[in-house]
């Protein structure tokens, strides 16, 4: 060997490398990853800016009917820290006693009682959280990425206490949308997928089929994080255009009703409230995306059918993201002042209410008469975060 | 961006990521630290992607990023690396190497030399890049690849002579 080390070197790594593939969507996760540090970089460039010029400087003068509620720097004496973690949180999800709280990168979730703020259960799932959602029974589902790692992508259905779970292995979930106790739609690259799996600890196999006339259209694929929820009686699905940031809704079964996907009009966030969708918007001006732009509510076609009030609201023409309890709104915002604001889902005046406590919100999830946030403070930290419950503000109810 | 340059990026990752992980492997001895690391020169990459489509030869570019990450990392590192065959990841096939006795004893010697040794065997004999590129993927001069290599492999031959045969075969 040694009078031809170079030759043997040449085949020894070429034989002990044989085996590395990449991970299953490297490029979309790259898009994801860019999209992320993009988010965070602004909002730390809006808060390092408000930093020079002075928080008077920043005053906001709402216009119209927003209305700014009492707004403090901290968590008010009517907020509540359920738990810090220092991990970056991806999703958020509530139910009955229970908050539960993904951790992407982890391949955590976790359970917290949100009477006590006590952490309940922590389980580790073969890989990237993508999709977080409670069912009916108060079950958990959780969609996981394909890791090269790891194998496959796959859904877990939990118990509420995260200590049971079934399981079905060799699919993506990046959203889940449960429709019974044991059966979910999920969406894939070819329309909606039927998921069965057993009850949380009980014996059985899961088993998954194609969903009759739900195409998504074609060339429509999803991503980690892509939103979908039901629009009336049908799913509809934030799908990839393979394009970059690009993605567009679209309602499965029906791929010629579609909304998003121009220069003006890509989709950051979604949110469904039943009988409407709310979509926040960003625009891309010369190659370059802002990630904040109007606020738009469509109805059961994807037809624009905004309110007057939140296409004036100066706030809301600079949101982030949205989620939805289905009775209220909850808008992450570009504007530093107002970083999360709510209404009334069926407002079609407002008001707009700003929530106390600032940073860049990454996750919410409401219930009841409570939203719990989890937002980087200062944005863009990568230090220990709190998940914090608000009581949800009459207005907005 | 543009999607022309979108589905140029999507093409050049396909054709290319494969190649530019097995090279972070065998650098890092770490697969789940080799992703993280394409990944993360992936990133940087599509950030400025319709510049370097243009102006840069995109591969050498991540590799790049690659390779002097993986350098600093380890020499940040004060814990002791774990060593490339110890490496497998459960399920999957075991490396070429396992059952060949040279190849895994060669292996073992490689993963005792410095970072930046290391770096630029796998630059030389896995990425078959010239003295000149290598040192273009390292930010360093070619006397340096010249000398990194050289005791690289002084080191190598020592070490197989200290293998139990005292030979790789």
């Amino acid at each position: 060997m040694s009078g031809n080390i170079a030759q043997e070197l040449t085949e020894t790594f070429a034989s002990a490398s044989e085996f590395v593939q990449p991970p299953p969507g490297l490029t979309e996760r790259v898009r994801s990853g860019v999209r992320r540090r993009r988010r965070r970089a602004l909002a730390a460039t809006a808060i390092a800016t408000v930093v020079l010029l002075g928080a008077a400087a920043a005053g906001y003068a709402a216009a119209g009917s927003h209305r700014a509620a009492a707004r403090l720097q901290a968590p008010t004496a009517r907020s509540r820290v359920i738990g810090t973690v220092s991990y970056q949180v991806t999703q958020l999800a509530v139910s009955g006693r229970y908050l539960y709280v993904a951790a992407g990168q982890n391949s955590w979730v976790s359970a917290y009682d949100v009477v006590t703020g006590k952490l309940i259960a922590t389980v580790t799932v073969p890989g990237e959280p993508a999709a977080l959602a409670v069912g009916p029974g108060g079950l958990v589902w959780v969609g996981y990425s394909p890791s090269g790692s790891a194998g496959p992508g796959g859904v877990w259905l939990l118990s509420p206490d995260l200590r049971q779970h079934s399981e079905l292995t060799g699919l993506s979930a990046d959203s889940i949308v449960p429709v019974s106790k044991t059966i979910a739609l999920v969406p894939s690259r070819h329309g909606l997928l039927r998921v069965r799996l057993p009850l949380p600890g009980q014996p059985g196999q899961g088993s998954q089929h194609a969903e009759p006339g739900t195409s998504l259209g074609p060339g429509a694929t999803t991503a980690p994080g892509a939103w979908s929820g039901m629009l009336g009686n049908r799913v509809t699905v934030q799908v990839s255009t393979g394009a970059g940031d690009n993605s567009r809704l679209v309602v499965a079964g029906q791929p010629g009703l579609t909304y998003g996907d121009s220069a003006r009009t890509h989709i950051n966030g979604a949110t469904s409230t039943g009988s409407a969708v709310w979509v926040s918007t960003f625009a891309q001006i010369n190659g370059e995306s802002s990630l904040q732009g109007p606020l738009v509510r469509l109805n059961a076609a994807l037809t624009p059918t905004t309110p007057p009030a939140v296409l004036t609201s100066p706030v809301l023409s600079r949101s982030e993201d949205v989620w939805s309890d289905g009775r209220t709104l909850w808008v992450a915002t570009g504007v530093l002042t107002h970083s999360l604001v709510c209404l009334a889902a069926g407002s079609r005046t407002g008001p707009v209410v700003t929530l106390p406590g600032s940073g860049q919100v990454v996750a919410l999830a409401a219930a009841g008469s409570t939203v719990y946030v989890n937002a980087l403070e200062p944005p863009g930290s990568t230090a220990p975060s709190k998940i914090v419950s608000y009581p949800v503000p009459a207005a907005c109810q | 961006m543009r999607a022309d340059d979108d589905a140029d990026f999507a093409a050049f990752v396909a054709a290319s990521a494969r190649r530019l992980l097995r090279s972070a492997y065998l650098v890092t001895g770490d697969r789940t630290e080799a992703e993280d690391l394409l990944q993360t020169a992936l990133e940087r990459a599509y950030r400025r992607w319709p510049s370097i489509r243009q102006k840069d030869v995109p591969e050498a570019y991540v590799r790049k990023i690659i390779v002097t990450a993986a350098i600093d990392t380890a020499r940040r590192r004060t814990l002791r690396r774990a060593p490339l065959d110890e490496e497998r990841i459960p399920g999957l096939p075991d490396p070429a190497v396992e059952g060949i006795p040279g190849r895994a004893a060669l292996l073992s010697c490689v993963r005792e030399l410095p970072a930046g040794q290391r770096a630029v065997l796998v630059l030389r004999y896995f990425d078959d890049l010239t003295e000149a590129d290598t040192a273009r993927a390292l930010g360093c001069s070619i006397g340096t690849v010249k000398s990194q290599h050289a005791r690289a492999m002084d080191r190598l031959r020592d070490l197989v002579r200290q293998q139990p045969d005292g030979s790789m075969t």
